[in-house]
Formats: structure tokens, C-alpha cells, sequence
């Protein structure tokens, strides 16, 4: 059972196996090897962030959840967001290459990034045009960077301000 | 045929032992195999390029026949994007967004083929050095290794096939020799016969559309005093960024092995101005104002090559 979960989770088995072995998870032993494994792999990866007992407060605060059966859609981080936000956001920022059809408010994103939040100025000044006329000259920005239509969004998480 | 192809490639294999004690100019000799190799073989495969934990995955195939260079590049995760290349025209579709771009390339460094053809003065910058044979995609291959001279540039390490010294890894290396970024081969087909419909894009293009021409250099008085050693001045031109009414001016220098775009833009029309460092995976950008222009430079250098560069940007006048 071990062996075919670590290779279920290496995406090594074939589709009728997967869904036996889905089948199979249903059981409890079956899941703390599922659950051990990935803590194996979160390990190796340096990617583990969460405490041993993890899965059960979360199942715990699961059941308490209310269940949303009308999810409102996810909005986007929009330049109005930012023109009201509080003045003491924190900038996280990241750079993210985002198609140019979803939004034409940019520019106006990152002046309101630059006015509200000093750590995000930097990343506010556009450099993606500045990657993408530098592509023909080196091979390490992204060939997904060689889109003629990417933008640089700078993500702001805000911090509720008391 | 089968027997002699495997006796000369055990004959390879034993080879590179003797080839590190000899190094010098046999790295050399290497490095210009590999930096022609990519030019001049046909070749199909898929690559990886990885920073970080951030991967790509590519399928290439390039052909060299007596018109010259063809090659076609599929990006194959993410957003589809297929890039086809007959010698310096590049054509880019990005079928989600409906784009294609057309346009005419100065230079062409892309994985096979980063190494510049004229690698003469590489040694002043780079200690070069045979490294060991590793096996990449199922084919051996020799390392070539450049280690810096100074701190101004990252160090590299170059694998060329045994037989026919066709870049199969190729990887950037910090100052403490920890792999910043990497291309690789995960399969590769080297030589044969390359079927000419492989080469043709699987998007139509509408209507044919005529590359741009390659921007006329020019000389617009912007000059670095005195830029980290090694590096020169290889191309200046003007460019038009979308949205902005007002030109740029963008300069390139280069140590032959990497370059360091220069980006002067006048301040008015934008917000305001900037100083600072920020990074772009391996990329150091360092921004600071000069008079009355924005200067933004950029490149695969380390820190303090892009701040010296824009430190001692200055106008001097036609």
C-alpha cells in the first residue's frame, strides 16, 4: 500500500489504478500514510510549513465553516482597491506576468502602489517593457516574457490598519 | 554502423580524463565547438530552463540547411506560445492572446545557442577550464567551466555532446558556486534527417506580415565612465515603449558573454522619480535618476555590476 501511494503521488500509476487507490484513501490508515508522505516531500522540497497537527485543526475549523453554496467570485486586485486602502498597507510584492486582456488599469495600479506604499515602489516602476527589449539580448528572461501582451502586476497584500 | 558509432563514443568517453589534466587550450577549443554546434547541426529535442522553483519546458527543432538558420521553439506549460525562426527574423505567436510578432533580431541568444560565435576575448574576463563529463538526456557530455575574474560576473558552466559538442546543460553560477539558473535537455535527438513540416508553424498567420526593421544604431550622447572591466558598449539604439509618447534611449554593453541593458528615459510623464535595486529571477535591476531622466539598468550580473554601471551613467553631450 505504501509503495503504490508514493507512486500515486509521483503520478506513476494508471488511471483505473488512481481511482482504486482514491477509493482506498478513504481509509484512515491510508490517509496518514497520504498525509506522512507529502510531510516526507514537503521535507525534501524545504516547502514544509505546516504543524504536525495541521489537518486535524483544520478539520476541525472545516466543520465550523458555514457552507457557501453561491461562492461570489474571487475579485481581482483592483486600482480602486488600492486608492482606498489604508495608508499603512504592506507591500508583498511579486512580480506576476498576467495577460494583457484582463485589465487595462495598470499604470493606475502602480500609481496608487507608489503613493500608498514606499516598499512597493520599486516594483511599481514598469520593468517588464524594459525585460522584454533586454530579451534580445539575454536568454534568462522568460520565454514567457517574450509575449508581445504581458504586464507586471504588482500583488499588495493589505494589513488591516488599528 | 551501429558498432562504429558506439566505439567512437567509448573512445570520447575515455578522453575527457586526459583532456582535464591537459585544459588551457583544449577548453578553448571546446568552447568554440559548442558555440558553433548550435548554429550549425540539426537537432530536436525538449529543455527544461529552471530558476529557482520556477520550470519551463520546451520542444526545439532546428535545422541549418543552404538558406541558413530554421528553427522552431514551443513553449509546452503555461500559456501556448510558439516562437519560429528563419535566420535573424523571428516570428512569435501567442495564439490565447491572438498575438503575433514579427520582427528582426540584432542578436539571438537562446538555449542551444547561447554562446556568442566570436568568443575571442572571453578568457580576459573568465578563467576557462575543461570540467568533468556528465550525461545529460542520455548523451555524455564535457563541461567547459568560466570562472569569473572579478566579482562583476557570474561564473558558467558549459556542456557540449561528446561527438558533435552540441550544448545539452548549461548553467549560471552565483558567487558562492550555487546553480542561479540552468537549461537542460531532457531528450535530445542530434543529427538525422529533419522532417521540413516539423519546422512550420501550427498557427496560420492571417496575412503576411513584414518583419520590422532592425532600429538604426545611433550615438545619443549617453555614456558610462567607467563600467566594471571587461564590459563594452556593443549597441545603442532608440525604442518607443507602449504608452509612452517620448522615446528611450537603450544601450547594451556586454563582457562578450553576458549583457547589461542601459535604459535613459526622460522623467517627464512619469510619476516620479526612483532609486533602488530590486531582482527579476537571475536579473539585478538597479534604477536611479540622472538629471532630468529616469536610468534603469539591467542584466544576469550580479548587484553591484548594475549599480557601478548606473552609477556612472552620465550625459555628455553630441
Amino acid at each position: 500500500m505504501k509503495e503504490q501511494i508514493s507512486e500515486f503521488m509521483d503520478g506513476e500509476v494508471d488511471e483505473a489504478e488512481a481511482k482504486r487507490l482514491i477509493a482506498a484513501l478513504q481509509s484512515s490508515e491510508a490517509q496518514h500514510e497520504w498525509h506522512a508522505y507529502h510531510l516526507i516531500g514537503d521535507e525534501l522540497r524545504g516547502t514544509s510549513s505546516v504543524s504536525g497537527d495541521f489537518m486535524d485543526r483544520f478539520r476541525l475549523s472545516l466543520a465550523e465553516e458555514p457552507t457557501v453554496l453561491a461562492p461570489k467570485r474571487l475579485a481581482r486586485p483592483h486600482a480602486r482597491t488600492f486608492a482606498l486602502s489604508a495608508a499603512a498597507s504592506v507591500a508583498a510584492v511579486g512580480f506576476v506576468l498576467w495577460a494583457v486582456m484582463q485589465t487595462g488599469n495598470e499604470s493606475a495600479t502602480s500609481s496608487m502602489l507608489a503613493a500608498n506604499a514606499p516598499q512597493a515602489e520599486l516594483a511599481s516602476t514598469n520593468v517588464n517593457p524594459y525585460l522584454l527589449a533586454h530579451q534580445e539580448y539575454s536568454p534568462s528572461v522568460s520565454m514567457r516574457g517574450m509575449a508581445p501582451h504581458v504586464q507586471m502586476v504588482s500583488e499588495v497584500r493589505e494589513v488591516a490598519a488599528r | 554502423m551501429r558498432a562504429g558509432r558506439c566505439v567512437v563514443v567509448v573512445i570520447l568517453s575515455c578522453l575527457p580524463g586526459l583532456a582535464v589534466a591537459e585544459a588551457g587550450g583544449d577548453a578553448a577549443i571546446w568552447l568554440q565547438r559548442i558555440a558553433s554546434a548550435a548554429h550549425n547541426l540539426d537537432y530536436s529535442g525538449t529543455f527544461v530552463y529552471q530558476r529557482g522553483a520556477h520550470m519551463e519546458t520546451s520542444s526545439i527543432t532546428h535545422m541549418m540547411d543552404e538558406s541558413g538558420e530554421h528553427e522552431k521553439l514551443e513553449v509546452l506549460d503555461g500559456p501556448p506560445r510558439e516562437i519560429i525562426r528563419n535566420n535573424d527574423e523571428v516570428i512569435c505567436f501567442t495564439p490565447e492572446s491572438k498575438g503575433v510578432m514579427v520582427e528582426r533580431r540584432r542578436s539571438q541568444k537562446s538555449f542551444p545557442a547561447l554562446l556568442p560565435l566570436q568568443l575571442s576575448g572571453i578568457g580576459e574576463n573568465y578563467v576557462v577550464k575543461l570540467g568533468l563529463v556528465e550525461r545529460v538526456a542520455g548523451h555524455d557530455c564535457q563541461n567547459v567551466v568560466l570562472e569569473p575574474r572579478d566579482v562583476y560576473r557570474y561564473g558558467h558552466r558549459f556542456c557540449g555532446e561528446n561527438g558533435s559538442g552540441l550544448l545539452l546543460k548549461a548553467s549560471t553560477l552565483n558567487e558562492k558556486k550555487e546553480v542561479i539558473n540552468q537549461f537542460f535537455f531532457t531528450h535530445a535527438r542530434i543529427g538525422g534527417t529533419i522532417d521540413r513540416e516539423q519546422l512550420k508553424p501550427r498557427y496560420a498567420m492571417h496575412q503576411h506580415m513584414k518583419p520590422q526593421d532592425i532600429p538604426a544604431m545611433v550615438d545619443s550622447g549617453w555614456q558610462v565612465k567607467s563600467p566594471p572591466a571587461g564590459f563594452k558598449k556593443i549597441m545603442e539604439q532608440k525604442r518607443t515603449f507602449p504608452g509612452k509618447k517620448v522615446s528611450a534611449n537603450h544601450l547594451v554593453f556586454s563582457d562578450e558573454l553576458v549583457a547589461v541593458s542601459i535604459f535613459v528615459e526622460p522623467l517627464a510623464g512619469m510619476q516620479k522619480s526612483v532609486t533602488g535595486l530590486s531582482s527579476q529571477g537571475s536579473i539585478n535591476v538597479y534604477t536611479r535618476p540622472v538629471a532630468e531622466f529616469q536610468v534603469t539598468v539591467l542584466g544576469e550580473v550580479p548587484a553591484a555590476t548594475v549599480m557601478q554601471i548606473a552609477n556612472s551613467v552620465s550625459f555628455a553631450g553630441k
